[in-house]
């Protein structure tokens, strides 16, 4: 364990350099990420300031969540982005091979030798609703509902490594998952606006099955109803270990069938 | 025997819907997101009226925005089918482009022939297999009414005007890529504004009224909304009429736009390369 935690900063000062030869691509990725969210933005704002309120959900409200959403995504863009070249054509390509050879964890090699700069334009935006709409809120804020949801945070980071681990994995079996990989990567989207707007078969779906609504929209409801939120993190970081324990085991299952690709 | 010279880009429009067909699953590959999109929004505006004191907002009823989310997302996939951002980008940052020149036929006029290709490729392979069972649905779950017959031909003209500017546009955004080498980030950004600006992702009337009076003279509505607002029969006759002929404007201006800012490029291609 401690020999990743020393080589870990290593792999990344490596990606990071690497990246570097094309500085612009980054800048500008940034950009676009800042600028696809910014127009969502725009249209939620220009949606809902058509009407007094959405319930008991106002504008204020929405953007906060939406920030709260956006921040553990970004940061999980910035550092796994390469689980998205698993599912795509690692298998199909046999580029696990270098992978295979060397004596480290293979999935920890797939993920460190990337840093997806481009994740930052979400992040700061995450971090400038979060900065602006929280003060906003009519909450009090102390360590009792802070750190929680912090926790909570935290836990969706790796709530969508292992949703993209376990749809990244079934490469093995696909040879190709990417499009299974968005689509379930996409409904993380449906977090970002109030849960009770829609159909039930929808709620199901993002409480029981594929999680996300549970990790982040749910914290931040409880602390709009004044509720506490320390069991559900409890909850949370149970759940999210289980779907990151079901994706790494599945890696390791699929693994064992990988077969090069032929010369 | 001598063939015409408009005949030399056929080819083109051909090639460009044939090549819509090879890349049929990658279309489809791409839908999932906009599926979830298009039911966020759904549900979204439906809690929105129902949270609304009065019946309409901005011009628009419950089944009237329903309508219009489904349809412009589908038409916005229609107009949007040119690739020539994309192939201008890739052929400058990869020096291609020279190959490209050294032929007797004219580089961006090839583009636009290839992308009426795309556009009529996309309409059989995309848009009527989606927006035919979307206007039945529409019709008969949410009272939704037919468009008119001279708003489907109308709508069939003012849809190709759509994709003639989105193409020189894109021509023009694409030689972006020349100067910064980031193909990728400046489609976001492109597609992000293009989107937001042209009304794909919300009528233009739910933007303040200062915003509405600077669209005017922007040529974004007349890439989405122009066509969606005809489909849906919510233009008059003559307003239609009036829409189009701007149409006709925007068309005629980027389009030379595009011949004279590729002109300028492509001395500085050469200046590199050579």
């Amino acid at each position: 364990m401690l020999k990743y935690l020393k080589i870990y900063p290593k792999y990344l000062a490596m990606a990071i350099k690497s990246k570097l030869a094309y500085r612009m691509d980054a800048i500008i990725g940034s950009f676009g990420f800042i600028a696809s969210n910014t127009a969502a933005f725009f249209t939620l704002y220009l949606t809902i300031t058509a009407i007094p309120a959405l319930g008991v959900w106002t504008i204020e409200k929405m953007v906060f969540l939406y920030g709260f959403c956006l921040v553990p995504k970004a940061i999980d863009h910035i550092l796994s982005d390469n689980l998205w070249s698993l599912g795509n054509w690692m298998v199909t390509k046999g580029d696990l091979d270098p992978i295979l050879t060397r004596p480290l964890n293979p999935l920890f090699q797939i993920v460190a030798r990337e840093f997806q700069y481009e994740g930052f334009g979400e992040l700061i935006l995450g971090i400038i609703f979060l900065a602006i709409y929280g003060p906003k809120q009519n909450i009090v804020w102390t360590f009792n509902n802070v750190m929680p949801l912090v926790l909570c945070g935290f836990f969706a980071i790796f709530l969508f490594f292992g949703i993209k681990l376990i749809t990244a994995s079934l490469a093995f079996w696909m040879k190709r998952s990417i499009s299974l990989m968005s689509g379930i990567y996409e409904l993380s989207n449906f977090t970002k606006y109030p849960l009770e707007i829609f159909h039930d078969i929808v709620k199901v779906i993002l409480v029981a099955i594929i999680p996300f609504s549970l990790v982040m929209y749910y914290p931040v409801s409880y602390l709009y109803e004044g509720k506490s939120i320390w069991v559900l993190t409890g909850i949370i970081g149970l759940v999210v270990s289980f779907l990151v324990g079901l994706g790494y085991l599945l890696f390791k299952l699929g693994l064992k069938r990988y077969e090069s690709a032929g010369s | 025997m001598r063939k015409r010279p408009t005949n030399r880009y056929t080819g083109f429009i051909k090639a460009g819907v044939l090549g819509t067909f090879v890349y049929k699953f990658s279309i489809f590959g791409w839908l999932v997101g906009d599926i979830v999109a298009l039911v966020i929004y759904c549900f979204l505006w439906i809690a929105v009226f129902a949270n609304s004191p009065t019946a309409t907002i901005n011009g628009f009823t419950s089944t009237g925005m329903l309508a219009y989310v489904v349809s412009a997302r589908i038409i916005g996939h229609l107009v949007n089918s040119s690739s020539s951002f994309y192939n201008v980008g890739s052929d400058i940052r990869e020096g291609t482009i020279a190959n490209r020149l050294s032929k007797p036929i004219n580089y961006r006029r090839t583009q636009m022939y290839s992308s009426i290709g795309q556009y009529i490729g996309s309409f059989i392979l995309f848009f009527f297999p989606l927006y035919v069972p979307a206007q039945l649905i529409l019709h008969f779950a949410f009272g939704v009414a037919f468009p008119a017959w001279y708003n489907i031909l109308l709508f069939l003209v003012s849809s190709f005007l759509s994709m003639l500017i989105i193409d020189s546009f894109d021509f023009i955004i694409g030689q972006v890529a020349f100067f910064t080498g980031a193909l990728f980030g400046v489609m976001l950004v492109k597609d992000a504004v293009m989107s937001f600006l042209s009304g794909g992702m919300i009528p233009l009337s739910f933007f303040p009224q200062g915003f509405q009076t600077v669209f005017k003279f922007l040529p974004f509505s007349s890439m989405l909304q122009t066509p969606a607002f005809i489909a849906l029969g919510m233009y008059s006759f003559e307003e239609a009429l009036i829409k189009i002929a701007w149409q006709c404007v925007w068309v005629v201006f980027l389009g030379l736009l595009s011949y004279a800012t590729f002109g300028r490029t492509v001395k500085r291609v050469i200046s590199v390369g050579g």
